[in-house]
């Protein structure tokens, strides 16, 4: 059973599609990234997971219990930060999450205090617990705001883009924070995000849509696809003409080409350059970048 | 409960409540202190001579349009508005309760806050009207021809108070409405404001377009007016011959039944969060 699911899920507003046919599932102790371009559909689709719209079609569901038909029930399996994490900042850290929990039915009131020492110190905010939400940086924001999402003990959380904003010390605390809880807890995440480099070091499955429609979803490599190879020849034009009879071939620099090519078959290119009296300088292999990859699928 | 207990906590946090309350005693005494000079020109025992015993209703007639009013527009602005457009309310939408369950819940938080308000302005009046006014076991309240004083007066009071709340729950559905619908704090004020002058003036404006009217227009058409049942309708209805009790308390059941099923309706709205 997945712990988030959508099945042949989609929104339209008036005649506008937002969500077409939407389907994907999150195992549990899985992070998976959600990626699409601006006005994709992602905080669409986040919406409709934490129930505050409904869809026009199909079913949404956390932990096997559908959010149109049982919101209320569905909800306590989940935690979530939509958009960003907004608290009351007149309320310190302290007072906003007991308060909070106040709405955990499933969190006895004596337990509670507890609860709220336990989060804190999770997120690392103990320290400030007594501090005025609203004198907060982002990251201290960020970081409450997944302590809130943990309250209820989750099974996953949503996080609508969580490192925006945050500068490169603080998306690094939020990265092994996220992968400390999910190594600790086994919670599942759902994380939206344009920082693909971040997501590249955060998630092991990705989902990737487009104008409201699923164009990837999968383990982060597998959308590697065919490696590349950087190629540094001379003659460069000649050899480009004759690579790109056979493969995708991008000219880089002055004299170096990325060739799209299967290992098992580097070999029989490098003879055939050689037999035309191509110089093959050097031969290295290159990671194809996440950008890449996603640039081409929502380019295409 | 937990919900209800979550929005008290946050409601009690927040300056602008303790502030509220803290105004009571200073309103109070200003309250005192005008009626106490207005005393000078009038003989004791006469209508419209203030003592301890009617200062309580004196000074609710006073203020109940005004301020009362404005503190429920307060509350419920800074409850609903300002914590939907802010996005504060996300934390809360995204727990395992209904939008049903929410609204419901902040309403009885208010309420239950202005029920506090009620009480303790209630008290004070005795208290302050101890300090400026003597007792009177003759005074007269208005539509009352004959004298009264003592249990009866206290009677009066207490029935002018549950009324005059009565006045406040239609005027709350109201004031819900417009803090559901309004895009922003400033707006929702505003615009409720603009109601209640509006239900203000209208009693003037209808005086003023059916003067000589033979037969002049039943008075019952003065009083769709929620202002007007707060100023005038509360006496009237408890003066020696009671008028229009029933058709104040149907006017306003229709008010908080309309604006409460539209807030209702707007706040629980399937996309309302698109």
């Amino acid at each position: 059973m997945f712990v988030l699911e959508a099945k042949n899920v989609s929104k339209k507003v008036g005649s506008r599609t937002l969500i077409n046919n939407m389907s994907f599932g999150v195992e549990k102790g899985q992070i998976c990234g959600f990626l699409g371009p601006n006005g994709a559909g992602k905080t669409t689709l986040i919406r409709l997971l934490t129930g505050l719209i409904q869809p026009t079609k199909g079913e949404l569901a956390i932990n096997g219990i559908c959010v149109t038909k049982d919101r209320t029930k569905a909800l306590m399996n989940l935690g979530a930060i939509v958009e960003s994490p907004i608290f009351f900042p007149y309320l310190t850290g302290k007072k906003a999450l007991l308060n909070l929990a106040r709405l955990h039915p499933q969190l006895p009131r004596t337990q509670r205090k507890a609860k709220v020492k336990e989060v804190l110190e999770k997120v690392s905010l103990t320290h400030a617990a007594d501090q005025k939400v609203g004198t907060y940086s982002l990251g201290m924001k960020q970081r409450l705001g997944i302590a809130q999402a943990l309250l209820g003990d989750p099974s996953v959380i949503i996080l609508d883009e969580p490192a925006n904003g945050l500068d490169p010390m603080g998306m690094r605390e939020l990265r092994s924070l996220i992968l400390q809880l999910r190594e600790e807890t086994g919670i599942s995440f759902f994380i939206s995000s344009h920082l693909l480099d971040e997501l590249q070091q955060l998630c092991d499955h990705l989902v990737v849509i487009k104008q409201g429609k699923l164009v990837w979803q999968g383990e982060l490599g597998d959308i590697s696809g065919t490696p590349l190879f950087a190629y540094t020849l001379s003659p460069v034009d000649k050899a480009q003409k004759l690579i790109q009879q056979s493969y995708p071939v991008q000219r880089i620099s002055k004299n170096q080409l990325n060739v799209e090519i299967s290992e098992d078959e580097i070999g029989e290119l490098n003879k055939v350059l050689i037999e035309n009296e191509i110089q093959v300088l050097s031969v290295e292999k290159k990671q194809k970048r996440l950008e890449d990859a996603f640039i081409e699928m929502v380019s295409s | 409960m937990s919900l209800i207990a979550s929005e008290w906590g946050r409601l009690w946090s927040r300056k602008v409540t303790w502030l509220l309350f803290a105004l009571l005693p200073i309103l109070m005494l200003v309250t005192g202190n005008y009626y106490h000079g207005k005393n000078d020109g009038i003989a004791p025992g006469s209508p419209g001579y203030t003592t301890w015993d009617n200062f309580p209703v004196m000074a609710l007639s006073d203020q109940l349009m005004t301020v009362f009013n404005m503190i429920l527009l307060l509350l419920f602005v800074f409850s609903i508005t300002e914590e939907y457009r802010t996005g504060q309310l996300r934390m809360v939408m995204i727990r395992s309760y209904s939008f049903t369950q929410l609204l419901v819940a902040k309403w009885i938080t208010i309420m239950s806050i202005m029920v506090l308000f009620h009480g303790l302005y209630f008290l004070l009046s005795y208290g302050v009207g101890g300090l400026f006014f003597d007792t009177s076991p003759h005074l007269y309240f208005a539509y009352y021809q004959d004298p009264i004083g003592g249990g009866p007066a206290l009677t009066y009071t207490i029935r002018y108070y549950a009324l005059a709340f009565l006045t406040l729950v239609a005027v709350s559905w109201l004031i819900t409405f417009f803090a559901v619908v309004s895009q922003s704090t400033t707006t929702a004020i505003g615009v409720t404001l603009g109601f209640l002058l509006i239900s203000f003036g209208y009693p003037q404006i209808l005086q003023t377009f059916t003067k000589g009217l033979n037969p002049p227009l039943d008075a019952k058409w003065y009083f769709i007016s929620l202002t007007q049942i707060q100023t005038e309708g509360i006496a009237l209805a408890l003066g020696q011959t009671s008028k229009l009790l029933n058709f104040n308390a149907g006017v306003l059941f229709i008010y908080a039944f309309a604006f409460g099923t539209a807030a209702y309706l707007f706040f629980t709205k399937k996309d309302r969060f698109i």
